[in-house]
């Protein structure tokens, strides 16, 4: 079932307004846009080379599938950040899914990042995905308070893992949301029994 | 209207409690009803059965208990078997189709309308939400509780992060609930 | 006074007796509770040590119902109101703290969820046998006041007026509940804290030197209050005291002593009639009932009243004292009493009492039960058609 709620208009701070949307196969081409303009640092911190249009027809293949959800902000058309849930079908790692945020320079410190990201964890939630992760430079600190507020903990540490364009190696942070968390305590409500029937 | 009562029948962990809790809270808060919901537990944990009696009413409930319910709501044969006799004349029964059999035991006039609750819980991703598809079932079929008061009721009933599965579960049970009562 | 919003949860709640009597205490000011786990009871205390990180106040789980009952008693003397909460077998471990805190004139809240006894019995299922126990089971001639709520509103209403008479009689109140009453789930209407009348501890005005722990006037037999870190040198005992407090183990302290803690409330029975009436005017048979028996009574009373009968319902709110001058006013026109209790026989006695020096022949009929379960409606309706005969 389609995420719901969507497409829906979000109020900047500074009252700019933002349509965030469920990427549909034609904005293909806006989206390859977006990520050709980013600056070398910000296209060094993602895993794929998103240059290549190679990479984009991967990545509409794998929205049309539905192991990737993507959710795009635009204004007039122009996408200016791009939030997306990774999840797989099969596989041991089916019960989790990946958040992955990018936004554009211009548009940093605004909460759009923070929206994308909300959406993405309730998206992920409603699919019956149990446990969300993200990976986050050691200085990435923008990103890393965005997910701690969402409740995602450090879970692991992967010691310079990340280089980056002056060739520094990094941390990688794994965060970690087990949202499988919220339905135990449904779980905990139906239980109807009544514990400690003596004394 | 007077008095209705109702019972809610099943096996510890079907989540009968909540299901008669969101019945009442539904009458009670957002209908400006009254209701009184007592439960019993069963003498060990989950599995054993597990029932609770919801009164609703338009007046002050004096008499709390109910022995012969004019609704049941039964999520499991032990349920069933226990309290179908004990159902009023011309009373209706509310069941999960696939874990219960109807028989002989029904008294006189009595209407029984049956749901794939749990299938559709598991169609909609969690097995965990079969009690809010049968409240959306009673208020469907019965009509005693607007579709407004009950889904604010489970809004207020579910832990946070679960209202969507949950409101979808209890749209699916009324909606199925509300196609049966005109046809059945 | 009124309330202090911090405590009051204000809104429609649909809850259960025990959470609703929680919520009572905290809108009333409990800010102190010192308790020991037991069923039927145990949902109160744990609701109040999850709710105090937000409304202050502190939880302390004591090692068994002895150091409970005392326990509280600290914390009135250092200026908290409180509770302790506990069921049948709690309560006797509490009998001679409960006498501490009638002789030391401690103000102080006791719930009892009372369920199926004696001993370990029916530890999840009611009773009401516990009402002769908290007047007669501590040592001594002492006096309490009881209310009993029927519903999980006046589980909240009435925790709220026992906090009131405890400090306004400086004696041990109880809310006296069961565990259907406990966990029966209905809606609760909790208002605003300015419209929540609490009443304040009798703090005295006088200075350190002129003031006397439990000096009182003829009119007025409650002693004023102080508190720990006021700067007043007080003794509080168990023993016979006089009015500095300190012990006074003499026949003339007693003699001025113990009439003293007893007329504060006997002098004052006339103020603590709480009853709910239906139809007793001018009823030939009356049923008397309290807790959740009165609403089973109500099921067998209108069906009695359905075949044409005069039945009337007195509902005892406050249960003790018991509103002796209230029965005997009753029984100059009705001809017979019912009195249904989930217990062998034990409010019907004091209705004996009252009726001993009534000179009318007026029928006074036991309707007991041992617990476990409420009445059947029919087994109250057969006595009441008995008594009408």
């Amino acid at each position: 079932m389609a995420p719901q709620g969507y497409p829906h208009t979000l109020a900047l701070r500074d009252g700019t307004k933002i349509q965030i949307a469920i990427l549909k196969q034609e904005e293909g081409k806006a989206l390859h846009a977006f990520y050709r303009a980013l600056p070398e640092e910000d296209r060094m911190v993602l895993k794929e080379d998103v240059r290549l249009a190679a990479w984009s027809e991967r990545f509409l293949a794998k929205v049309a599938e539905g192991s990737i959800i993507c959710l795009v902000a635009t204004v007039e058309g122009e996408v200016v950040a791009e939030g997306s849930l990774y999840r797989t079908f099969h596989g041991w790692t089916r019960h989790v899914g990946e958040v992955r945020l990018t936004v554009g320079p211009a548009w940093r410190r605004k909460g759009l990042g923070r929206a994308l990201a909300t959406g993405l964890v309730k998206i992920a939630t409603d699919l019956g995905i149990e446990k969300i992760i993200a990976r986050v430079v050691e200085n990435q600190v923008a990103a890393f308070h965005i997910f701690q507020r969402l409740g995602f903990m450090k879970e692991a540490v992967l010691h310079r893992h990340v280089t980056d364009l002056s060739g520094t190696k990094r941390d990688l942070l794994i965060l970690a949301n087990d949202v499988s968390q919220i339905w135990s305590t449904m779980e905990a409500m139906v239980m109807d029994f009544e514990p400690g029937g003596g004394a | 209207m007077a008095k209705t009562e109702i019972r809610v029948g099943g096996l510890g962990g079907q989540g009968v409690i909540l299901n008669a809790s969101i019945i009442g809270k539904a009458a009670s808060i957002y209908e400006g009803k009254h209701a009184t919901l007592i439960q019993a537990f069963g003498p060990e944990a989950r599995g054993s059965a597990c029932s609770a009696q919801v009164t609703i009413s338009t007046e002050d409930i004096a008499y709390p208990y109910v022995k012969h319910p004019d609704v049941l709501v039964l999520m499991s044969q032990d349920a069933y078997n226990q309290f179908a006799p004990s159902l009023k004349p011309g009373g209706l029964v509310l069941f999960e189709e696939e874990l219960v059999t109807l028989d002989g035991r029904l008294p006189e006039g009595a209407r029984a309308i049956g749901i794939p609750a749990t299938r559709f819980a598991e169609e909609l991703g969690r097995r965990l939400v079969l009690n809010i598809v049968m409240v959306g079932f009673f208020a469907g079929v019965t009509g005693l509780l607007s579709f407004e008061s009950v889904q604010k009721a489970v809004k207020d009933s579910v832990p946070k992060g679960t209202e969507d599965l949950n409101m979808r579960a209890l749209e699916k049970g009324f909606e199925y609930g509300r196609e049966a009562a005109a046809t059945k | 006074m009124k309330a202090d919003p911090k405590g009051v949860l204000t809104g429609v709640h649909f809850m259960d007796g025990d959470h609703a009597a929680c919520e009572g205490a905290l809108a009333a000011g409990c800010r102190f509770v010192a308790g020991y786990p037991i069923t039927p009871s145990t949902e109160i205390v744990e609701r109040f040590a999850a709710r105090i990180p937000k409304v202050g106040g502190v939880f302390i789980q004591m090692e068994d119902e002895l150091a409970a009952s005392i326990a509280i008693q600290g914390g009135v003397w250092g200026g908290q109101k409180v509770m302790s909460v506990t069921s049948g077998p709690g309560l006797s471990l509490m009998m001679e703290h409960l006498g501490y805190a009638a002789m030391t004139e401690t103000p102080s809240v006791w719930v009892d969820v009372q369920r199926g006894g004696p001993s370990t019995g029916l530890p999840t299922l009611p009773a009401q046998a516990d009402m002769m126990q908290i007047k007669w089971g501590s040592h001594g001639d002492y006096e309490i006041i009881a209310l009993s709520p029927n519903s999980p509103q006046e589980c909240f209403d009435l925790m709220i007026k026992a906090f009131n008479l405890s400090e306004e009689y400086r004696c041990p109140v109880f809310l006296m509940m069961d565990e259907v009453v406990g966990h029966m789930t209905e809606r609760v209407n909790i208002p605003s804290a300015d419209q929540i009348d609490v009443t304040e501890r009798k703090w005295t005005k006088k200075k350190p030197g002129e003031y006397k722990a439990f000096a009182t006037t003829p009119e007025d037999l409650v002693p004023e209050m102080v508190k720990a870190g006021d700067g007043y040198r007080i003794h509080v005992t168990g023993l016979t005291h006089d009015e500095r407090g300190y012990p006074a183990m003499d026949v003339p302290n007693q003699a001025k002593l113990i009439p003293r803690l007893l007329n504060k409330i006997r002098n004052n029975v006339h103020k603590l009639v709480d009853v709910r009436m239906d139809g007793c005017e001018d009823a030939d048979v009356i049923v008397m009932s309290f807790g959740i028996t009165s609403r089973v009574a109500t099921a067998a009373i209108d069906a009695a009243r359905a075949k044409g009968l005069k039945v009337g319902h007195l509902r005892l709110i406050i249960c003790w004292p018991f509103p002796v001058a209230l029965i005997q006013q009753l029984a100059r026109t009705a001809k017979a009493f019912v009195v249904p209790e989930l217990n062998m026989g034990q409010m019907v006695l004091e209705v004996r009492k009252a009726l001993a020096d009534v000179d009318r022949k007026v029928k006074v009929i036991s309707v007991p039960h041992p617990g476990g379960t409420v009445h059947d409606p029919e087994t109250i309706l057969e006595q009441i058609l008995e008594a009408a005969r």
